[in-house]
């Protein structure tokens, strides 16, 4: 009898697994075609939104051609704006990010823009002049088809008639070459015939990318043998073996870019640090050093003095300091050139030093050497405490406001009172223009994110 | 003679079918926490939605993980500077979770450890520093073949990436 039990238990175990695994199997399938319909699912979500939104972009372009009211003119193009944006974001979520679409993308890009920029200038009394009517009327045209096409689109995907996965593996970056389906042919079409303005024919071909460019000579061409030597003066501290160039960006020698020498160079204890030093003049653009920092003996206030003398050293002996803010072990600093008493926060330079030992760990001049140039600054034309009486009534003034050069949220430079002050727990600088008194921008310093400048 | 070969058939079969079941079982339990584990998109989300600097380092990690730091800073500041430009989403999230944008989120690494390193590539990122001298894209050009990519103007190689205008 043992022996029989011994016998049948193998067989049983074995049925139990099959029936067990059966049972994993179409909880697997199950589970599969879940995932695959709520992919599917966003992905028409997202073209429906973007169908929507094509479809308010151009019910206001068309309005926009109807009214000659401003304040309705200024409404229409804030929509314009707000929906050209979540058009961006609904592309971004749909499977085209490796196709190579330039005239779709310009066309939202550049609704965006001019609908900003023709917004400020209702919103700041300057009427739409036959220039912004002619640009209008173009991204009108382009609104028109592109609504069209996606209308066209819905046709298909809306009869169920095509899924998106197919083409969700064709757009794969590990997709080797090309693969069709109705869903790329349609928005290349759309891409293909899109109504070009005039004079930008050439959108098919790779946008050339905006390289920074310094706004004035910042010296004459040195080869890398300098730029290492410059990096040694720079760093001030004894290095392992020479700093080891690891690359050249130089697209643009005759305009005198911002063409950059990288190099690695490695510390007496062997750390690494990487630099960025201008192909023109041999100056030291970046430094980033990724050392880890766990002891905080410093107090920012030395850490502050010690970055204003290092910054005398490299050739900048006035300097206002703008803000500080811990970064993992770090201080980061930002400083402003003072050019005749006016802080230069466009050509700001950011030193970071380690709060162990003082010690440098990053610094960035990139927009000093771009922006800086030769400014014929002019006088202000309202005094510091008129511009403190002109911030809200909820902002306690905490210091005497100074002057500042910012740049305002259109690029335009502006000489501005910086009021510092709180309201409640929290510090903001507030910049009121020194020209006519209108608040240009509010700066918090504590819990914004901090985005590249 | 033939009683006894019969019977150690028997025994033969029998040692053969424990070890299939013993096999059976144990790849059932090996694939078991694999195939049920949908923990990625809830914690994806709850990430996302906390802090941009955790899916930042997330994503630094997911990316450029065996690169050196200045890879890494320069792979965050790629991200910030795609929320700056109009053809990109406003927010980390929405370039992070861009449809093929990152090969990370398709598969999924960049759920798997975030060093320290990358949380600190991150910050340093965040507080405005940019080694890919002002990139939108970076690729590794022994993976992929992808017209577009390859037709965006080079600006820099760092570690195993090109970054790219």
């Amino acid at each position: 009898m043992r022996s029989q039990r011994g016998q049948a238990w193998p067989y049983l175990l074995l049925g139990v697994a099959l029936v067990g695994a059966m049972g994993f199997g179409a909880y697997q399938t199950r589970l599969k075609n879940q995932y695959l319909r709520d992919a599917e699912n966003k992905y028409m979500a997202a073209f429906h939104k973007l169908k929507w939104t094509s479809e308010n972009i151009e019910e206001r372009t068309a309005k926009l051609m109807a009214t000659n009211d401003p304040d309705l003119q200024e409404s229409l193009l804030a929509d314009l704006r707000v929906y050209s944006a979540q058009a961006v974001e609904h592309m971004s979520t749909l499977p085209f990010t490796t196709m190579n679409t330039p005239r779709i993308a310009n066309f939202l890009n550049t609704m965006r823009a001019q609908s900003d920029e023709k917004h400020h200038k209702l919103s700041t009394g300057q009427p739409l002049n036959e220039e912004d009517w002619a640009q209008l009327i173009e991204l009108r045209k382009q609104a028109v088809f592109f609504e069209e096409e996606l209308s066209n689109l819905l046709g298909l995907v809306g009869n169920n008639m095509i899924r998106w996965q197919p083409t969700v593996q064709a757009t794969s970056p590990a997709q080797s070459g090309p693969a069709a389906t109705p869903i790329t042919e349609s928005v290349l079409a759309l891409e293909q015939n899109i109504p070009v303005p005039p004079g930008e024919e050439d959108a098919l071909s790779p946008a050339k990318a905006q390289l920074p460019r310094p706004q004035t000579d910042i010296g004459p061409r040195v080869d890398a043998a300098a730029a290492a030597e410059a990096i040694k003066r720079f760093i001030d501290m004894p290095l392992k073996g020479e700093p080891v160039q690891t690359g050249v960006y130089d697209p643009e020698d005759k305009l005198h870019g911002l063409s950059l020498y990288y190099f690695d160079a490695t510390k007496e204890n062997g750390l690494p640090m990487n630099f960025g030093v201008s192909v023109h003049g041999g100056h030291v653009i970046y430094m980033v050093d990724g050392r880890a920092v766990t002891d905080k003996k410093m107090k920012p206030d030395e850490l502050i003095q010690r970055a204003i003398q290092m910054l005398g050293k490299w050739g900048f002996p006035q300097v206002a300091h703008v803000s500080v803010a811990e970064n993992d072990g770090t201080l980061v600093m930002e400083f402003a050139p003072v050019v005749d008493g006016v802080a230069i926060h466009t050509d700001m330079i950011r030193v970071s030093l380690a709060m162990d030992n003082g010690e440098l760990v990053g610094y960035d001049a990139r927009s000093y050497w771009v922006n800086h140039h030769d400014r014929q600054l002019p006088a202000p034309q309202i005094s510091a405490a008129d511009a403190a009486a002109r911030t809200s009534p909820r902002l306690t003034v905490t210091a005497e406001p100074r002057l500042a050069l910012v740049a305002d949220r259109r690029g335009q430079e502006r000489l501005v009172w910086e009021v510092p002050g709180r309201v409640e727990d929290q510090q903001f600088r507030v910049f009121v223009d020194a020209a006519d008194g209108t608040e240009v921008d509010v700066v918090r310093l504590v819990g914004d994110p901090a985005p590249p400048q | 003679m033939r009683a006894v070969s019969g019977l150690e058939g028997e025994l033969t079969v029998h040692k053969w079918l424990k070890w299939v079941c013993a096999a059976v079982l144990g790849g059932l339990l090996l694939l078991w926490p694999e195939a049920t584990f949908d923990g990625h998109r809830s914690f994806a989300e709850s990430r996302a939605a906390k802090d941009n600097l955790h899916l930042l380092a997330q994503t630094v990690c997911g990316e450029a993980r065996g690169e050196p730091y200045e890879g890494k800073v320069a792979v965050a500041a790629v991200i910030l500077n795609r929320t700056l430009d109009n053809r990109f989403p406003d927010s980390v999230a929405g370039v992070v979770y861009q449809t093929h944008a990152f090969e990370s989120v398709s598969n999924g690494e960049i759920y798997k450890n975030t060093t320290e390193e990358c949380f600190k590539a991150a910050r340093a990122a965040l507080a405005g520093w940019d080694p890919s001298n002002g990139a939108i894209y970076f690729f590794a050009p022994a993976k992929t073949s992808n017209s577009f990519i390859w037709s965006r103007q080079q600006v820099r190689t760092i570690g195993k990436h090109i970054f790219a205008k």
